[in-house]
């Protein structure tokens, strides 16, 4: 590769990762700043096998751009549940749901007490 | 909310403004400075015997000393492998242990009791609990002793079906040739335990519970950990130092050394360690008989007109 063309792509990715990095804090939703996170670890990992180093190239990738981004979207993921959860529960604990309520309680096996 | 986007705006410009001067006074004084390779000879190698036994007098640096040395120290076949997994496989070790601790860190905030979804029971108060949940019948029409299973796409199923054996190949392959091409057992352990995602998009969480056992995968992490340290052992017993390479077998055409034995099993303990990694995080989910019937989306929706969302900690378009 020529002189100028490894300068003019190593400034573009550098210039990529930090835009990136920068929306990944600014961003307005999490799950913006999940995928910029992926996107900054993603130029790293390009820079790294442009630098002749594609084993910390690969691994760059794998861990921080699929890994990372996967128990985060997981975690973000629970977060909703979670709060659906809390949601209901206040919504049948209060005077608003009486349609909704039965009498009918969960049954109970006996396989429920083992560990 | 004028002055909250007013002060971000204002952050925004602020730190935009350091990194751009940090970085273009960097570059300057990295332009006027010194080069890295000088041609003069540099002695961090002296950390071994002697350093009159190094022909070092044309070298560019410290890689050039370990390139031209790696022959005659190491008799490895990749200069980065044997950086890797005998001039520091200290350093190899204490990576491994950084993910025994991440997931005994894991375990012991998500272990499940028993292998129960406990979605089915809501609220405290006796009387007031939800009616179990109506799902789609798994294949459509067989149900096992009572449990029914939430059926995933077919598309799903068929291209996990074709695509695991593919996945477990590519990222096996990648550990095993860590000696003559890119990769190792770090990234090919990575790429293998993929196929938990398949199988958890294809069938479920009750798929991956009968496909996988993570108790069983964590003592297999742990056996490929001893493994490795009583390879590197193997060099401190016979009078040489901690992670020593030993060529055993050296045909024509097959090589093997005992730095590929530990690249083997960091990649086993690796794919292992980060199976029973997501399997506890998908299982903490616990989505697989969740909401979305009719009767428990309409609930949840009249709960959250109702419920003041400010009180909550999240609000749901934010996630």
């Amino acid at each position: 590769m020529s002189g100028t063309l490894v300068t003019v792509l190593n400034t573009f990715v550098i210039i990529g990762a930090v835009a990136s990095a920068i929306t990944a804090v600014h961003a307005e939703r999490l799950i913006s700043s999940v995928l910029a996170l992926a996107a900054t670890g993603s130029f790293i990992g390009l820079e790294f096998i442009m630098l002749q180093a594609p084993d910390v190239g690969i691994a760059e990738v794998s861990v921080g751009a699929i890994l990372s981004t996967i128990l985060y979207i997981i975690a973000l993921r629970k977060c909703r549940e979670v709060e659906r959860q809390m949601k209901t529960d206040e919504y049948l604990k209060s005077d608003l749901a009486d349609s909704d309520k039965t009498q009918t309680p969960v049954k109970k096996d006996a396989s429920d007490k083992k560990d | 909310m004028n002055r909250k986007t007013r002060i971000r705006k204002i952050e925004l410009f602020v730190s935009l403004a350091v990194i751009l001067i940090i970085g273009v006074v960097g570059a300057a004084r990295m332009a006027g400075s010194a080069p890295t390779y000088d041609g003069s000879r540099t002695d961090v190698v002296g950390l071994y015997e002697n350093p009159a036994n190094y022909d070092t007098a044309d070298a560019d640096g410290v890689s050039d000393i370990i390139v031209k040395e790696n022959n005659q120290y190491t008799a490895a076949l990749n200069t980065v492998y044997s950086v890797t997994f005998n001039f520091r496989g200290y350093d190899t070790l204490g990576e491994s242990f950084i993910l025994v601790g991440a997931i005994a860190g894991t375990m012991a905030i998500l272990r499940k009791k028993g292998n129960k979804a406990s979605a089915q029971a809501v609220g405290t108060d006796a009387g007031t609990v939800v009616k179990p949940m109506k799902v789609v019948d798994y294949r459509g029409g067989a149900k096992k002793k009572g449990k029914t299973y939430r059926q995933k796409p077919v598309i799903m199923q068929s291209c996990a079906n074709i695509l695991l054996p593919f996945t477990l190949v590519y990222g096996w392959y990648i550990v095993l040739h860590g000696a003559m091409s890119p990769g190792g057992g770090f990234q090919g352990g990575v790429i293998s335990a993929g196929i938990v995602l398949l199988v958890y998009l294809a069938f479920g969480l009750t798929g991956l519970r009968k496909t996988f056992h993570p108790g069983f995968l964590h003592s297999s992490e742990t056996i490929a950990e001893i493994f490795y340290i009583c390879v590197g052992l193997a060099g401190v017993f016979a009078g040489m130092n901690f992670c020593f390479n030993f060529v055993f077998i050296n045909n024509g055409t097959f090589r093997e050394e005992s730095a590929m034995l530990m690249n083997d099993a960091v990649g086993y303990h690796v794919c292992a360690g980060i199976c029973c990694l997501l399997i506890m995080m998908l299982e903490a989910l616990d989505i697989d008989m969740g909401a979305s019937d009719e009767e428990e989306s309409g609930i949840a929706k009249k709960a959250a007109l109702s419920v003041n969302a400010q009180e909550l900690t999240y609000r749901e378009a934010d996630i």
